[in-house]
């Protein structure tokens, strides 16, 4: 199903986050990061977040993080961004 | 966003337990928007929508996970914790129903544009059309007040009544009489109104009669109304037109005035009375012993006014002072004679000249005499003389 999903979304240049509810993120400058399709928090230290996503985990390191502002799909997180990880 | 937030009210809590983040999932999973998320020392501190606390609390308890709530703040939580002093609220919303009562009316007047008409004057015109510090906004018919104002005074040439807020602004246009009168479209021969010696003419239509430098008559043509227009067969014919011409000349005005020496003046007998007086809106309410002087002059003392910026409160206290007077003639000092005879001087020029007149040269000769005062003055004016004959 998630395939044929993919397949659609591609065949018709269709957002793969709106279809497949991949993760979408955005990250501006090295100051703020927005992720959309979250499933939820692992872990939140002021260094290092750990989020539940569709396609694994999502880890945000960085210094003197906090969540700007959270909801059931979308948070945003201020602070010094250094790097994304992905995980299975 | 925080204007929003503090209109909603919000609520900032700690929360402390092994499953903190469990409980933020948890809260975001039941629909409940957080923000402002920081963790100090594994103990989280979350901000909310006043309207959450109850369904976080339920959060926290299904997550396992201790809260305390560290503020509250918002119009919500205001009103909750005023919602007892029901005098207070009454007091707060008669205050709000009070300003939008108040706002209905016009409070003050302000008249911009105006140069030669001085402003008391156009105030008491407006005052007298129904545009009164202290009528509802929707009572004076504006646009009617401003036609009238066009019509009334010759020297407006446009007017227009503007609301702004709760001031009313009176903005005039002045313009020449002259510029005003509806044109003259009957042909016609355009004449000097005085004796005098030609500046300049520029003329528009017509055919001109005078030179600059020419000496004119009252009366003289100074530009006919007709052009000739020649003809094929080398003949001219004469065509009316109306004519349109600027003519200024240099004029010369004779002016004897007598100022008499005896003058009246009020003098103080040193009787006093006072009264304290209130004022609302146009009503005066006065309090004081009886008068019982002949003649007096009063003084006004304001005592308490309240305004703010341009708004004045129509309310005031005021101390009104009476002083008996008794008029004695007495002989004017050679000083205030001639102060007198300036002033009257000043008059007679504003009165007699028009606004795009200015007086060249000035020659006075004053004599004292036991009558007074006899001042001999030659004003050479540079004005314009055109005026068309009817």
């Amino acid at each position: 199903m998630e395939s044929i999903k993919k397949k659609f979304s591609r065949m018709l240049d269709i957002p793969q986050e709106s279809v497949l509810n991949v993760p979408y993120i955005t990250v501006t400058g090295r100051e703020q990061l927005s992720i959309e399709n979250f499933g939820g928090i692992l872990e939140y230290l002021p260094d290092n977040i750990k989020l539940k996503t569709s396609i694994g985990i999502i880890e945000i390191k960085g210094n003197k993080m906090n969540i700007k502002s959270m909801s059931d799909k979308s948070m945003t997180i201020n602070g010094t961004i250094l790097c994304v990880e992905f995980s299975e | 966003m925080f204007v929003w937030n503090y209109l909603k009210g919000y609520v900032i809590i700690k929360a402390v337990g092994f499953y903190a983040q469990r409980f933020m999932n948890l809260a975001a999973y039941r629909g409940i928007k957080i923000w402002d998320v920081k963790n100090e020392d594994m103990v989280f501190t979350v901000t909310f929508s006043y309207g959450d606390l109850k369904k976080i609390e339920k959060c926290a308890l299904d997550a396992g996970c201790r809260i305390k709530v560290i503020k509250e703040a918002g119009v919500p939580v205001v009103l909750k914790r005023y919602r007892k002093r029901t005098s207070f609220i009454a007091g707060a919303a008669f205050f709000v129903l009070f300003i939008c009562f108040l706002s209905m009316f016009i409070w003050s007047i302000r008249v911009e544009g105006n140069l030669k008409i001085p402003t008391e004057k156009i105030l008491s015109y407006v005052n007298e059309s129904g545009l009164r510090p202290g009528t509802l906004k929707s009572t004076p018919d504006l646009g009617a007040i401003s036609n009238r104002l066009i019509l009334d005074f010759d020297d407006v040439a446009w007017a227009t009544i503007r609301l702004d807020g709760t001031k009313a602004v009176v903005s005039i246009s002045e313009g020449t009489k002259s510029n005003i009168k509806p044109q003259d479209e009957q042909a016609c021969d355009i004449v000097a109104k005085r004796d005098g010696v030609i500046e300049s003419i520029t003329v528009i239509s017509g055919t001109a009669q005078v030179r600059s430098g020419d000496v004119v008559q009252k009366g003289q043509v100074l530009v006919k109304g007709a052009v000739m227009i020649a003809n094929d067969d080398g003949t001219f014919t004469e065509k009316p037109v109306v004519p349109k011409a600027f003519i200024r000349a240099t004029t010369v005005y004779h002016m004897k005035e007598t100022v008499p020496i005896k003058i009246n003046e009020k003098k103080r007998t040193g009787e006093k009375r006072t009264w304290i007086a209130f004022k609302v809106a146009d009503n005066d309410f006065a309090f004081g012993m009886p008068l019982n002087f002949k003649s007096f002059e009063t003084q006004k003392n304001k005592i308490f006014e309240f305004d703010i910026g341009d708004w004045v409160f129509p309310f005031e206290v005021y101390k009104q002072d009476f002083y008996e007077v008794n008029n004695v003639q007495k002989k004017a000092t050679k000083e205030e004679l001639l102060k007198k005879a300036e002033n009257m001087l000043d008059s007679w020029t504003e009165e007699n000249l028009d606004f795009d007149s200015y007086v060249v040269k000035c020659e006075k000769n004053s004599n004292i005499n036991d009558r007074g005062l006899i001042m001999d003055v030659v004003l050479t004016v540079s004005e314009r003389i055109d005026t068309n004959q009817r």
